[in-house]
């Protein structure tokens, strides 16, 4: 059997990727999985958040489990690891080394940023013997994720409190995740990254005379806009990325999806060479609330039946649970079936 | 030669990229600064049309920068940005470079040379001197030679005669320091072999309390043995400290002084807390107080124990359990100077592994309590030990404290320093830095405390060319209950050591003057800090010497000479100690009476 990797990344800081990471684990081994292979493009594991010094959930891991982590993290970790390959990523706090867990207890997991990195570092979890690998995001990144199989998304009120917004947001985000793949025999111009009106200029020249553009890198949501916004009159196009993720870099991504909906009604088509199957959607009604008296933060929640019902209300394709009030079961189901 | 493009995110904050900027083209490196406050799309553009190896981003973090920097790095990712990005500014961290995806993250304290080995691809070595931290000579590059050769002739006839006269008498203390040293071997007891050879010689020669405990067990009254509990959770807590430790170095540019700290809370495990907060924080070298009763105690216990008041027991298991508490450049003084077992704890803190120790006969006698021909036969045989063990001592002048003019306690210090000198030892002179009662009296600090401070240096200095370690600690008597006077008034103590050019120094932690008890951590870390702060400020700038300070460095030498001359008229050392020549009644010193009548002539 395939070793699937499962990214899980959030909305925002504190909309409970971690948390979500951590249900999604104790399923994988109720479901029988030994040998659980874990890593993260940022950094997690310490007892309270840099920004609001609110308390953290923490990663545990069992004896067994495969794990590429900074060096910095070995030592300062309490489960035991052992190293078993020390990888050349450099990152802030040393380089990544692919252990084993010796003894259980909790971990602090630093791992690669990029996404060729994490290409790296998945393959190697997968040659030691992981059954099922998890990579845990950071604050809102998304970029390395491509990289695996298949992304949870973790929104909640800590991106916003106004419902409307969160579910708009959540739901455009899925929309250009399933942009839809481009096919390979196509005659494809390639153009690089398409970063101010100069470059727009050449992709348009680019699109007069191809039927298909693959820009290698991104677009900034400004050009792609104004794109959207030309009388083009061109006929039919394909614009491809690489992937779902260089567009969702882009930014706004109620914009962005908006902007790829007025393009194809100009008979442009957006898609990507590589898809990043959206798995599931994780809600979390806490979210930290400043206080500007003492200048500190409080954990403050929102309405979460409501919070849910509006997401479900909104997000009919792609399941959705609040994990602390649901549990992960139900979810874990869905994951593994569309998996 | 790599190429560099330099990016302030921010509208304003750009200094640390321009000094970067400096440093790598002096490097040899090709750099683009751009100007401050472009779009990241712009920022990433330039860098793959520039074809750079290195971006370097800085930005001061705000509401929402976390983000838009995490973005940044996504951005560069799918773009395909080959170069490796660095992050920098004063809230980050490596931590948070790690979160928000940057090869690097270069916060408050980066040195240029952190960000050229960044951009060389070179593993930089976080200041060599941290990560190995030796531990340092105090006593190195000192002569012992004397400038003042006056003085020298008298100090020459005094520690003669004294050495001679303790030569030809003995003590309890004498006889103990002569079992430990033949009859207690440290890797046999470490090993739980018996010494019941050893311990029983022993027991015949110390006093009644200790006696007892070889006997029938009996501890100290105020002392307690640890328990197992108490005992794993230390080994707990020092795995669990020692795998964290990273020290800071306190002294910046300087090569000296070395810093002390001290310790001696009555319990071995919080003392253990403390060496580690002081070890962790930057001192160079820990000192071991002991109980005052230790002082008037016949022989030294044994056991893992804890004392319920101020002073840590001095035992081979206390000691033991101490030193392999300590970071391998920990510099270690166990203090043996003043009482009924000076030399028999320079026997066991050498057999132990400790590197320094303090001896000073003209004090105990004079200050603590100690009858000055007992603690002449006494201190000499320490002397000898230390010499025999390579052991550095400190000749402290403590007796100012109780009002004895400086000059008087220096002649004392020198005597005592000389005697070790004859004797092939390595004393260090321990001047205290302090607002003594002379001085109150004197007014020699009415308007500073540096003038006087300064020629008490400068009198040393025109005497002989020996180590200077003042403490002890300095700024004694300067200090409040206020924490923030207490750690300035050190800091600006620890300056002027530096200034002056000292090799050591003690400091206090701020709530010394005032703790009553066990000092506190937080305390320790104020004066740790408040001297690398001072240590940053001056760096090696010199102080201009005063008139006064001038004038006063010949007075003392002048009246260090006349005391030695009194010392010699007198003939006998332990004569000129019991007429008050180093130090009288009316100054406030009055010889000691433990250990009367237990010196016998061989």
């Amino acid at each position: 059997m395939k070793t699937l990797s499962i990214g899980v990344a959030g909305t925002a800081k504190n909309t409970g990727k971690t948390t979500t990471l951590l249900a999604l684990i104790d399923c994988a081994r109720a479901d029988g999985f030994k040998k659980i292979g874990l890593t993260s493009i940022g950094y997690d594991g310490e007892y309270r958040d840099n920004v609001t010094g609110l308390a953290k959930p923490r990663v545990f891991v069992r004896e067994g489990d495969i794990v590429a982590v900074s060096e910095g993290c070995i030592k300062l970790s309490e489960a035991e690891l052992l190293p078993l390959e020390r990888l050349d990523i450099q990152t802030p706090l040393g380089k990544i080394a692919v252990c084993s867990v010796r003894r259980e207890g909790l971990l602090l997991v630093a791992g690669p940023s990029r996404k060729k990195e994490l290409k790296t570092v998945i393959e190697r979890l997968k040659a030691y013997g992981a059954e099922l690998i998890f990579v845990d995001g950071a604050l809102s990144r998304i970029v390395p994720m491509s990289e695996t199989d298949g992304l949870v998304l973790a929104t909640g009120a800590a991106l916003t409190t106004n419902f409307e917004s969160l579910c708009q947001n959540s739901a455009a985000i899925l929309d250009v995740l399933s942009c839809g793949l481009s096919g390979a025999d196509e005659n494809i111009l390639r153009l690089g990254s398409v970063f101010d009106a100069d470059d727009l200029l050449k992709l348009m020249a680019a699109l007069r005379e191809n039927e298909s553009v693959q820009i290698d890198g991104i677009i900034a949501l400004e050009q792609l806009v104004s794109l959207s916004e030309q009388e083009l009159n061109i006929g039919k196009k394909t614009l491809i990325f690489s992937d779902p993720t260089s567009l969702l870099v882009s930014g706004d991504s109620i914009l962005l999806s908006r902007t790829i909906k007025e393009l194809s009604k100009q008979k442009i088509a957006v898609k990507t060479r590589r898809a990043l199957k959206p798995l599931a959607l994780t809600v979390n009604p806490y979210h930290p609330k400043y206080l500007p008296e003492s200048q500190s933060y409080e954990a403050a929640y929102v309405d979460k039946i409501e919070l849910i019902k509006s997401v479900r209300k909104a997000i009919k394709n792609t399941p959705s649970a609040d994990i602390i009030a649901e549990g992960a079961r139900d979810l874990w189901s869905e994951i593994m079936r569309v998996l | 030669m790599k190429k560099v493009l330099l990016a302030p995110v921010d509208p304003v904050h750009d200094i640390a990229l321009k000094m970067i900027n400096r440093t790598l083209k002096e490097a040899g490196h090709e750099t683009i600064l751009l100007p401050p406050d472009l779009p990241s799309e712009q920022i990433i553009k330039t860098a793959i049309n520039e074809r750079v190896d290195v971006v370097f981003l800085s930005r001061t973090l705000g509401y929402g920068v976390a983000e838009l920097l995490a973005r940044f790095a996504d951005m560069a990712d799918a773009a395909g940005l080959k170069a490796k990005i660095a992050i920098g500014g004063m809230a980050i961290r490596p931590q948070m470079a790690q979160e928000l995806g940057f090869a690097a993250g270069f916060g408050p304290g980066t040195t240029m040379e952190e960000t050229l080995a960044f951009v060389e691809d070179r593993p930089y070595i976080k200041d060599l001197s941290v990560q190995q931290k030796k531990r340092k000579d105090i006593t190195g590059g000192h002569s012992y030679e004397y400038k003042n050769k006056r003085i020298e002739a008298l100090l020459d006839k005094i520690a003669t005669q004294a050495i001679a006269w303790a030569n030809s008498h003995t003590s309890p203390a004498v006889k103990r320091a002569a079992a430990r040293e033949e009859l207690w071997n440290a890797d046999k007891w470490r090993a739980y072999e018996d010494m019941s050879v050893f311990t029983n010689e022993y027991a015949a020669l110390c006093g009644d309390g200790v006696r007892a405990f070889y006997e029938k067990g009996e501890l100290h009254p105020k002392t307690r043995r640890f328990t197992k509990s108490d005992v794993e959770d230390l080994e707990k807590y020092l795995r669990r400290t020692k795998k964290h430790m990273q020290p800071i170095t306190i002294q910046h540019t300087l090569k000296k002084p070395v810093i002390f700290n001290q310790y001696g809370t009555g319990c071995p495990y919080m003392d253990i807390t403390h060496i580690k907060v002081s070890e962790g924080w930057g001192a160079d070298g820990v000192v071991h107080f002991d109980p005052s009763w230790g002082a008037r105690t016949e022989g030294l216990y044994d056991g893992f124990i804890t004392h319920k008041e101020d002073g840590t027991v001095i035992t081979p298991a206390n000691l033991n359990r101490i030193y392999s508490s300590l970071e391998p450049g920990t510099l270690w003084q166990v203090r043996a100077h003043r009482g009924l077992n000076t030399p028999e704890t320079v026997v066991l803190a050498a057999k132990i592994g400790a590197h320094l120790t303090k001896i000073n006969i003209c004090y105990g006698s004079l200050g603590a309590g100690t009858d000055p021909a007992r603690m002449t036969v006494d201190g000499v045989s320490s002397i000898k030990y230390a010499a025999k063990y390579g052991l550095p001592f400190d000749v402290v002048t403590n007796e100012e404290l109780c009002g004895v003019p400086a000059f008087k306690a220096f002649a004392g210090m020198l005597a005592v320093s000389h005697i070790g000198k004859l004797l092939g030892a390595r004393p260090v002179l321990q001047p205290l830095f302090c607002y003594s009662p002379e001085v109150m009296i004197g007014g020699q600090m009415a308007d500073n405390y540096v003038d006087f401070n300064t020629a008490k240096i400068l009198a040393l200095r025109e005497i002989i060319d020996a180590p200077i370690w003042p403490g002890a600690p300095i700024g004694f008597l300067t200090q409040t209950e206020d924490r923030v006077q207490s750690s300035t008034s050190t800091a600006l103590h620890s300056g002027l050591a530096a200034m002056l050019g000292v090799d050591a120094i003690s400091i206090a932690s701020a709530d010394e003057a005032y703790s009553g008890g066990p000092i506190t951590v937080p305390s320790k870390v104020d004066t740790l800090r408040s001297t690398a702060e001072a240590f940053r400020f001056f760096g090696n700038s010199k102080l201009e010497i005063s008139k006064n300070a001038e004038l006063w460095t010949d007075q003392l030498v002048e009246q260090i000479e006349g005391v030695l001359q009194e010392a010699v008229n007198t003939g006998d050392f332990v004569e000129a100690l019991n007429k008050g020549v180093f130090g009288n009644t009316e100054d406030g010193a009055y010889p000691g009476r433990a250990g009367r009548g237990t010196v016998e002539r061989l």
